[in-house]
């Protein structure tokens, strides 16, 4: 991997086990609350991370796979009752992998393998302008976990991080 | 629009023109506040929204002392920020207005964009200063750097975002 690679990586896998760590130990109830008015859970989150975000981003657009269809949005953000939160926080783990295998073997410059014509002019040309777009939206989703969290039991994550 | 987002290209443009956007989506969270609000604390966080733009503006500049000078030229490097000092850059003191703590930020921003465009490359790395969440004797690049800017900021402004909902049910996000 060229140093650029390892930085842009290093740095997206910091955003991730923010996100990771900052719901460890919460109770499954936690996890399943929706704490604010616009109704998310974390584990809803969670699975919008790992579907919508690495799995689209890294194997759908950038490498071109075919993936699992994306049922609905009530199908990414709701969590059933009968799914169990280790299943969700493994699809995340999971996605992160196959993600990280992709991003090894690819440099910065390459050019995403398709995209969508829906999208009009809006483009990210390539690998890193698209792990840029990985890293901040995770990091935002991590600041939403960060302040859901600190609504659920008061515990904190920013301060000890600086 | 800056020297520097007119003549870069490249990673250069990308990280910089990336964190601008970030920068404007904290913003944009804080858009259309009265002092008064921008101080208070909601139900969701001890946090208040000017306490993040003051704290976004003070840790995007101690990391540009860091491209500058190295880890002794950060404030954190030094060893003498008191737990009082800390907390007092997570809110404004009396006399600090949102108004002028979003003009300290964009200062900030402008010299990020000029001392990243003067720097000829992103690969230069220094040592990191001493601390419990660095891994010790490592070093950062100057893009190593940027991204940790950009990341935090987007983090801020994901935090930002529950702030703001709680406090008027203003709304960036589902």
């Amino acid at each position: 991997m060229s140093t650029e690679s390892k930085a842009l990586l290093s740095s997206l896998t910091d955003q991730r086990e923010h996100v990771l760590g900052i719901i460890e130990g919460l109770t499954d109830e936690a996890l399943r609350r929706p704490v604010l008015p616009s109704g998310w859970t974390c584990l809803g989150l969670v699975r919008h991370l790992a579907i919508d975000v690495e799995r689209f981003w890294f194997r759908s657009i950038f490498a071109g796979q075919q993936v699992e269809p994306r049922a609905s949005d009530a199908a990414v953000w709701q969590v059933g009752p009968d799914e169990p939160a280790d299943a969700i926080v493994g699809l995340y783990r999971r996605e992160i992998e196959l993600a990280n295998a992709i991003i090894a073997s690819a440099d910065p410059d390459a050019e995403p393998a398709r995209w969508l014509s829906q999208w009009g002019d809006w483009r990210l040309h390539n690998l890193r302008e698209i792990m840029l777009h990985v890293i901040t939206e995770t990091a935002c989703h991590a600041g939403h976990l960060d302040a859901v969290r600190e609504l659920i039991d008061g515990r904190t994550w920013m301060v000890l991080t600086e | 629009m800056s020297t520097a987002e007119r003549t870069l290209t490249g990673e250069y443009a990308d990280l910089l023109q990336t964190l601008g956007k970030h920068r404007d989506f904290l913003r944009y969270t804080v858009r259309d506040l009265t002092d008064e609000q921008a101080a208070r604390r909601t139900t969701a966080s001890d946090l208040c929204l000017a306490g993040i733009i003051k704290h976004v503006a003070l840790v995007e500049r101690n990391w540009l002392n860091f491209i500058e000078g190295g880890a002794s030229a950060m404030a954190s490097g030094q060893g003498d920020v008191s737990v009082g000092d800390w907390l007092d850059g997570f809110r404004p003191m009396p006399g600090e207005t949102l108004a002028g703590l979003l003009r300290q930020y964009d200062e900030v921003a402008r010299r990020t964009d000029e001392l990243v465009a003067s720097r000829p490359d992103l690969d230069a790395a220094q040592p990191l200063p001493e601390a419990p969440w660095f891994e010790p004797g490592a070093s950062w690049t100057v893009r190593r750097v940027l991204l940790h800017i950009l990341a935090e900021t987007a983090q801020h402004a994901g935090h930002a975002d529950i702030i703001r909902e709680s406090l008027d049910g203003g709304k960036t996000m589902g």
